[in-house]
């Protein structure tokens, strides 16, 4: 273990999935490495096989299979061991070290579900995690449900053993720190709000050049809908509030893969290009695009919409990144969401009023543009005040405050807590 | 108006695709002509390079494993049916699969190669325009 003469630079194993791995985690993850590497000695463990694949990483934090951490602690322990949890089987390599890494762990949970982080490991596994959090008769019940579409994953969030495995809990949001709470009451919890990535506003420039390389017209105005897309990211509604709305001179640009997860009529929408055409909807399917052409589509619209229900709390990477380039966004009222300030998105309810409110966001900001503006602006400035680096500032306190080389020298966890 | 970010991260902190994309951005607002066609460029070499490490990663075939999700019996059923597909056709299956990796490999490289292609055919272009813009300037004086 480092000594009190290292207290200053904490070594730490930080296990979370990594690019190529497409995730909002996994590019969450390489944005708070590059600012925490200046801080910190960090050594990324991955996935086994995808180690040999690993890209873009840094030079003094180098990515290693998840195998090499028992030989890496050997050689010199760790002070901290921080697992970035979410309800995705590329998550499912790290459950075992969760529960067994010879060091102080911070479990970092992007889900309030680790439904599919089990299932990830086997299907044997999911059911016995069931049975040890639920009773066996619940995990009956799920085994049934295996068999038929769609995801279980909101009937069985399965946070008790691993947020009881970890030292301290990092979340981003006070309504999964309330959903953490609930499974471990006794563990602490830090509410560590998301980075973003500040762009410089250009006047316009990159998203003139991002629509001429994408082939979107320059004078529309365009929301945009990124991400997986799945039943609960609530596309279906997108597109009818818009279609319905008949906003002249305003774009849909739908970027991202669809899903076994999303809905028939949502498949025929991304199936039906002269459809789309009819109601100025593009969709761009791609499977795994580049950062770059994605965070170029990014650039490219003037708004975000991002809807989720059923939500297990988990944040949105995108929205984050789209703050941080200066395009408010329609969002859902509920869950992490709903945290997000009023003056740089617009809430929508997830009730029967729901495609109502989103015909109304989508033609406030089409038809006023000083509104579209005023929104821009105040999402540049809550992304000014939630940069990667001042969260990687907090990282590092949670770290030094849980580490036991160097907990004696401040603990500002109850500070950060419940902020 | 464009206006200056204080807090903008710094370049060398950054991963490569966010600080190759600001670059881009500060040479066009600087009114570098050559930035959008640098851009176009670096978005259809980095599609081309994430298409390739896909490929190279979903390439390998593996033999199906059997599960059950039956609470206790699972481990048993697994083995039931691994060794009933094992008498039918594992040869068969394996065969089968080593002829598909094989043939995926060499896509995988084919596409390596081709990649390599067009990471030193642009560097050249890039050459050639820099010579050209030179000499342009020489014909003026």
């Amino acid at each position: 273990m480092n000594n009190a003469a290292d207290t200053q630079r904490p070594r730490i194993a930080w296990w979370s999935p990594w690019p190529p791995s497409y995730s909002g985690v996994a590019e969450y993850s390489r944005m708070l490495v590059a600012h925490l590497r200046r801080l910190a000695e960090v050594r990324v463990f991955v996935e086994d096989a995808l180690a040999p694949r690993v890209v873009e990483t840094f030079p003094d934090a180098p990515a290693l299979p998840a195998s090499a951490f028992q030989a890496e602690q050997q050689r010199s322990p760790f002070d901290v061991a921080v697992f970035h949890l979410g309800n995705q089987a590329g998550h499912a390599y790290m459950a075992d070290a969760l529960f067994s890494a010879p060091c102080r762990r911070v479990g970092v949970f992007h889900d309030g579900s680790l439904y599919h982080l089990y299932e990830g490991i086997s299907r044997y596994r999911l059911i016995r995690e069931i049975a040890a959090e639920e009773g066996w008769s619940a995990a009956w019940r799920a085994w049934k449900r295996l068999r038929q579409p769609g995801s279980d994953s909101y009937h069985h969030p399965l946070l008790r053993r691993a947020a009881g495995a970890c030292d301290q809990i990092i979340v981003h949001s006070q309504h999964l720190a309330g959903r953490v709470r609930a499974a471990a009451p006794d563990r602490p919890i830090a509410v560590l709000p998301f980075g973003c990535e500040t762009w410089l506003d250009d006047g316009g420039l990159l998203q003139r050049q991002a629509r001429r390389i994408i082939g979107l017209p320059q004078d529309a105005l365009i929301f945009g809908v990124f991400g997986h897309i799945t039943a609960a990211k609530r596309v279906d509604q997108v597109i009818e509030a818009f279609v319905q709305a008949d906003l002249p001179g305003a774009w849909l640009y739908v970027v991202g893969e669809v899903t076994g997860l999303a809905t028939p009529s949502l498949r025929r929408w991304a199936g039906d290009p002269v459809l789309c055409a009819r109601h100025r909807i593009r969709f761009d399917a791609r499977r795994r695009p580049a950062y770059l052409s994605w965070a170029t589509a990014m650039h490219a619209v003037d708004a975000g919409v991002s809807l989720r229900f059923p939500t297990t709390g988990e944040s949105s990477a995108v929205v984050s990144e789209l703050l941080g380039m200066g395009k408010p966004c329609i969002v859902s009222d509920i869950g992490a969401l709903a945290e997000l300030p009023d003056d740089c998105t617009i809430k929508v309810p997830v009730d029967d009023q729901e495609i109502a409110a989103l015909q109304a966001a989508l033609r406030s900001l089409t038809t006023q543009p000083d509104r579209l503006a005023e929104m821009s602006r105040a999402a540049r400035a809550y992304a000014q005040e939630h940069t990667w680096e001042a969260a990687a500032q907090a990282y590092l306190q949670v770290i030094r405050d849980v580490s036991p080389a160097t907990s004696h020298v401040t603990n500002t966890c109850d500070k950060i807590r419940d902020n | 108006m464009p206006e200056d970010h204080p807090h903008a991260t710094p370049d060398d902190a950054m991963p490569g695709p966010v600080a190759d994309l600001r670059r881009i951005q500060a040479r066009l607002l600087a009114g570098d002509a050559d930035a959008a066609q640098d851009l176009e460029r670096l978005i259809y070499l980095s599609n081309l390079e994430a298409s390739v490490r896909e490929v190279q990663q979903l390439g390998a075939l593996r033999e199906h494993r059997f599960a059950s999700a039956w609470p206790a019996l699972g481990r048993l059923i697994a083995a039931f049916r691994s060794a009933v597909a094992g008498v039918a056709a594992r040869w068969l299956v394996r065969a089968v699969i080593e002829q598909q990796t094989a043939f995926n490999r060499a896509t995988a490289s084919a596409l390596d190669e081709a990649l390599a292609l067009n990471r030193h055919l642009l560097a050249r272009i890039e050459q050639l325009e820099q010579r050209v813009a030179e000499l342009q300037r020489e014909q003026r004086r």
